[in-house]
C-alpha cells in the first residue's frame, strides 16, 4: 500500500497486552505503530510528541486511569482519535461514559482481532478521505 | 467476543456511528430520571432530603434508594414503587437509537435478538457454590466464566472443583490477585504454575517472572471485567482495581482448577 499508514500510539499497562496488540497493528497494511505508553500520564505526554493519529488506550490502569487521560486528550487535542480498549468495556455505564468523552470506539478484552482490524482499516479510510 | 452491552455491539458490527451512540445516550439522558428526582416528583422525599442523601453518596459510596432507607427517608414499600417506576418509565439505548433515527423498530428487534443469541454464552449457569459464598453476586458469574475465558485466552481447557474453606495457600510459583469494589466487592486470587502463566502470557518461552505475572493478571483483569458486565445488567455498580501481588489469605475459599496446562487453583473471599 502506497498511502499513508495511520500512526497509532498504543497504551496498557499490562506489556503482554501491549505485545499483542502491537503484533495485530504490525500485520495490518493500514497502521503502524508510533509508540507505546504503560499509563494514562505517558500517554498524554506522548500524544503531544508523536502526534498519533489514533490512539488505542486501555481504560483500567494504576496511576492515571484511561478515562482520566481520555478527558485530558480531548481537552488538549480535540481532533485527535482514540478507541478504548478494556475488560470492563462490556460494562454499559464504562462503555457510555468513555463514548460521552469522544472515544470513537470500546473495544473489549479479550481483543477480537478482526474487530481491531475492521477499526484500524475504517480509521485509515477516514483518514485518507 | 466477551461481555458487550448492546451500543457497543452495534458500533462493532458496523450498525450505528460513534456519534449516533453518543446522541441516544444524550437523549437517556434528558428522559430518565434519577430515584431522587422521582421521589420529588411524587412527593415522597423534599429537594432537602434528596441533598442529605447525595451528600452521604460523596462520603458512601453507595445507591441513593438503599442510602436514603438507611437514613430513614424512604420506606422499603416506597423505594420499590419508585424503581418500579424508573424500570417502567426507563428510554432504553435501542429505544433511543430508533429516536434519534439512527434505526428503525425492525432492524432493531433484529439486532436484539442476534445480541441476545451471541451473548448466550455469556449467561452464567448453575455453579455449586461453598454456603459462604452462595448469596455473593459476583462468585457464580467469575467460576462460570472461568473455564470460557481460559480456552478463549489461552487455549487452556479448565474446570472448576469443589471450592472449600482456604486453609493454606497453594504451592504454586505465581500469585496475582484484583479486588471488584462497589456493591460485591470480592478479592479474586488466581495461583498457577510457570506452565500456566507462560501460556496465559501467550510466551512459551523467554518469559520473565514479570511477564509471566502480567500475563495472570490480565487475565484476571479479563474475568473480573466480564463478570462485572454480568451484575451490572442487574442494577450492581462495581469498580475494579488494577492487579496486585502478595495477598495473604483471609476468610475466602479455594477452588482446585483441573487444567491440561501447568496446575492451577482460584481463590475468592468477600471483601
Amino acid at each position: 500500500m502506497s498511502e499513508k499508514k495511520l500512526n497509532v500510539l498504543l497504551v496498557d499497562d499490562s506489556r503482554v497486552m501491549l505485545t499483542q496488540l502491537e503484533r495485530i497493528v504490525a500485520q495490518s497494511d493500514a497502521a503502524e505503530v508510533v509508540g507505546t505508553a504503560r499509563t494514562g500520564a505517558e500517554a498524554v505526554q506522548l500524544a503531544s510528541q508523536l502526534q498519533p493519529d489514533l490512539v488505542i488506550m486501555d481504560i483500567v490502569m494504576p496511576e492515571m486511569d484511561g478515562l482520566t487521560a481520555l478527558r485530558l486528550l480531548a481537552a488538549k487535542h480535540p481532533d485527535l482519535r482514540v478507541a478504548m480498549l478494556s475488560s470492563v468495556g462490556g460494562m454499559a455505564s464504562r462503555a457510555e461514559e468513555a463514548f460521552r468523552l469522544g472515544a470513537v470506539q470500546v473495544l473489549d478484552k479479550p481483543i477480537d482481532e478482526a474487530v481491531l482490524e475492521a477499526l484500524l482499516g475504517q480509521e485509515c479510510e477516514r483518514m485518507q478521505s | 467476543m466477551g461481555v458487550k452491552f448492546f451500543g457497543q455491539y452495534l458500533i462493532e458490527k458496523g450498525e450505528i456511528g460513534a456519534e449516533h451512540l453518543r446522541a441516544a445516550l444524550d437523549l437517556m439522558d434528558q428522559h430518565n430520571r434519577t430515584l431522587g428526582e422521582l421521589a420529588v416528583v411524587g412527593g415522597i422525599l423534599s429537594v432537602a432530603d434528596t441533598e442529605k442523601v447525595n451528600s452521604e453518596q460523596r462520603r458512601r459510596d453507595l445507591p441513593f434508594g438503599q442510602l436514603a432507607v438507611e437514613m430513614g427517608l424512604l420506606g422499603e414499600e416506597q423505594l420499590d414503587h419508585l424503581i418500579h417506576i424508573q424500570d417502567r418509565e426507563r428510554l432504553r439505548i435501542g429505544d433511543a437509537l430508533v429516536r434519534v433515527g439512527a434505526l428503525d423498530n425492525q432492524r432493531l428487534g433484529e439486532l436484539l435478538a442476534h445480541h441476545e443469541a451471541e451473548q448466550a454464552p455469556y449467561r452464567t449457569g448453575d455453579v455449586a457454590l461453598p454456603d459462604g459464598l452462595r448469596s455473593h453476586a459476583l462468585a457464580a458469574p467469575v467460576l462460570d466464566l472461568l473455564p470460557k475465558l481460559m480456552m478463549r485466552m489461552g487455549r487452556i481447557f479448565a474446570r472448576v472443583g469443589r471450592g472449600e474453606v482456604a486453609i493454606a495457600a497453594p504451592k504454586l510459583s505465581i500469585q496475582r490477585a484484583v479486588r471488584i469494589l462497589g456493591d460485591a466487592p470480592l478479592l479474586i486470587c488466581l495461583f498457577g504454575d510457570d506452565a500456566l502463566a507462560r501460556k496465559l502470557s501467550g510466551s512459551e518461552r523467554d518469559a520473565d517472572r514479570e511477564l509471566l505475572e502480567d500475563g495472570m493478571g490480565e487475565f484476571l483483569n479479563v474475568l473480573a471485567g466480564n463478570a462485572m458486565g454480568l451484575v451490572e445488567q442487574r442494577g450492581l455498580a462495581t469498580e475494579l482495581a488494577p492487579p496486585e501481588s502478595g495477598i495473604e489469605l483471609g476468610s475466602g475459599f479455594l477452588f482446585p482448577l483441573a487444567v491440561n496446562v501447568g496446575s492451577a487453583a482460584l481463590y475468592l473471599e468477600p471483601l
